[in-house]
């Protein structure tokens, strides 16, 4: 089976951001880049799906500049036999661009299946699965907990939970819980440093970016500090009290 | 025309369809554009009509077909495709629920129309509409500039504020037909948790404990303290990581980001993931031993003490609070 696992490289979720002077985006110089944690979850689903078949083929994608270079490392080092860099300029694609370009990509590769996470850590838009689904007229199925195999896929919905029969090709997105991630061996690191990445260019995909982008970047910026808020005083009873009081008619949320 | 996608929780329009109206109203002014409110599945009453009317929908959109009475991802899509289709809205708005964000990804990729998830909110200026949403998980604000039309967005529970006096009508309901599609996809099981506690998103208020509970067990402080308030369970990736409750209860980055009216943060320190699921919640209580714990810089009200004592207290007196609110 051909495995495509979509996957974006983002900062590292402790990552104190500091913004550009013109707040057209973060400084990335200085940032710990890493797998956005969702798509790690996708990947180690895929390369256990290919080891227990025993056979198969996991190829990894992304869209991104020279520094997504190192997210495919590691996914190589992981474990993927292949890796696809589609070279785009920092800031330079939108969510639906991204889609566009993947999936053409994805057009000539012709997976049997797609994984990709939840949603990426940066942008949280949650939409690049989705989104590539319908451009293969493919199914999607979006927070998957627990792979079987496609006739016995669940998945989480508000307040519970689905068990649902998916035909390939399809497009599923890895959440929390349905795996433990391994960690890259010595063994295959030393094996992805030797491995090709087969870079092609955005723009060779699409002649004129800007003209596909359905979404421009305005501002990026720090939000809003909160107020300074009140540390209460006195014994645990009296704390309480005073708690109850305030949440009653000052802040009026009961 | 503004396109607002609605749901309905136990036979009422929920909560989060009325916040989505009341952003559509206000963008409607500048868009001059009239307002529909899309409402799948069951036929729509005249009750309907006024409810809908009265929340500032001109119009109802009526897709009346059994099979959308329960959610599934491709005839919901292709129900919504052709409201699309056939109305040409300039706005969609819709709710950030787990379908929601599905859907809408899907239908933007297929229609190519530009999406904003879970935003804070809209401006329109002259003909152009700009969306502000949170990015890294609450630590920046990004300002995006649709340049599609129609422009989507969602927005998660608690965040559109109700616009509370709008005059009475009844809403003009059009129907649609609507043929369902084969679907590939199979749905062989629907298994609901059972525990409401977990329904983190629509929740008003939340409780969540973090490793300053000290075992597995004493997180019976926080479920007692969210029972007296009806309140949902949190939990801090620590605990969840530690198996002491399961990841459906998960706030901060890699659970859920929650916006209730009153969050209460219980032995939690507040790790930055932590901080960047819950810090868009409009009150926050913090409950900690240490003083300096970083939950205390985003709370409103800190009680700096030992839970094990301030937890029981503050569920007595929370019980109390209640039981006289159900009175009245």
């Amino acid at each position: 089976m051909k495995i495509a696992v979509l996957v974006k490289q983002v900062p590292d979720t402790a990552t104190q951001l500091r913004f550009k002077p013109d707040y057209s985006g973060i400084v990335s110089e200085g940032v710990k880049f890493i797998i956005s944690p969702y798509d790690e979850f996708a990947l180690e689903e895929a390369l256990r799906m290919k080891e227990k078949a025993g056979s198969g083929e996991v190829i990894v994608l992304t869209v991104g500049p020279d520094r997504v270079q190192e997210a495919l490392r590691n996914c190589l080092a992981m474990g993927a036999d292949q890796a696809i860099w589609i070279k785009a300029e920092e800031g330079s694609v939108d969510p639906y661009l991204t889609a566009v370009l993947l999936s053409k990509k994805l057009d000539l590769l012709k997976p049997d299946l797609i994984w990709c996470g939840r949603q990426a850590a940066d942008d949280d838009m949650a939409y690049v699965g989705g989104a590539v689904a319908e451009m293969l007229g493919m199914p999607f199925v979006s927070l998957v907990t627990k792979f079987e195999d496609p006739s016995r896929v669940t998945r989480q919905v508000e307040g519970g939970e689905e068990k649902i029969e998916v035909p390939l090709p399809c497009v599923l997105s890895a959440q929390k819980g349905l795996n433990e991630p391994r960690y890259p061996s010595l063994a295959g690191m030393m094996k992805a440093k030797k491995k090709e990445i087969e870079t092609l260019n955005a723009s060779d995909l699409v002649p004129d970016l800007a003209s596909v982008q359905k979404t421009h970047l305005e501002k990026l910026e720090p939000p809003p500090a909160r107020p300074a808020g009140k540390m209460l005083s006195g014994t645990p009873e009296q704390m309480v009290k005073e708690l109850v009081h305030l949440l009653k008619d000052e802040a009026k949320v009961l | 025309m503004i396109l607002v996608l609605t749901e309905k929780r136990d036979g009422k329009f929920s909560r989060l369809s009325q916040e989505l109206l009341s952003e559509a109203y206000r963008a409607q002014s500048a868009l001059k554009a009239p307002i529909a409110a899309l409402v799948p599945g069951a036929a729509v009453t005249p009750d309907d009509a006024k409810t809908l009317g009265g929340w500032g929908a001109d119009k109802i959109i009526s897709v009346i077909d059994p099979s959308l009475e329960k959610y599934h991802s491709e005839t919901h899509k292709a129900m919504f495709v052709q409201a699309i289709e056939s109305q040409k809205p300039r706005l969609i708005l819709l709710g950030a629920s787990t379908y929601g964000r599905e859907l809408a990804a899907m239908v933007s990729g297929k229609l190519g129309i530009g999406y904003a998830n879970e935003c804070h909110h809209l401006e329109v200026q002259g003909d152009r509409i700009f969306a502000t949403r949170p990015v890294y998980a609450g630590k920046a604000l990004a300002r995006i500039l649709f340049k599609s039309s129609p422009a989507m967005a969602s927005f998660r529970p608690n965040m559109c504020k109700i616009e509370a006096s709008l005059p009475a009508k009844d809403a003009e309901i059009v129907s649609l037909t609507f043929s369902p599609p084969q679907t590939k996809i199979k749905i062989l099981e629907v298994k609901p948790s059972g525990d409401t506690t977990t329904n983190l998103a629509d929740a008003r208020i939340i409780v969540s404990g973090g490793r300053g509970l000290q075992k597995p067990e004493n997180f019976s402080y926080v479920r007692d303290l969210a029972k007296a308030m009806g309140a949902a369970v949190g939990a801090s990736r620590m605990v969840v990581d530690a198996g002491w409750i399961e990841h459906a209860h998960q706030v901060g980055q890699t659970g859920r980001t929650v916006t209730p009216d009153l969050y209460i943060a219980c032995g939690i320190s507040g790790a930055i993931q932590h901080l960047a699921g819950m810090s868009s919640s409009k009150c926050i209580v913090a409950i900690n031993k240490d003083p300096d714990a970083p939950i205390f810089k985003v709370a409103d009200y800190g009680l700096a003490g030992d839970v094990f004592e301030i937890l029981p207290l503050l569920t007595t007196a929370m019980e109390a609070v209640f039981k006289e609110k159900t009175a009245i």
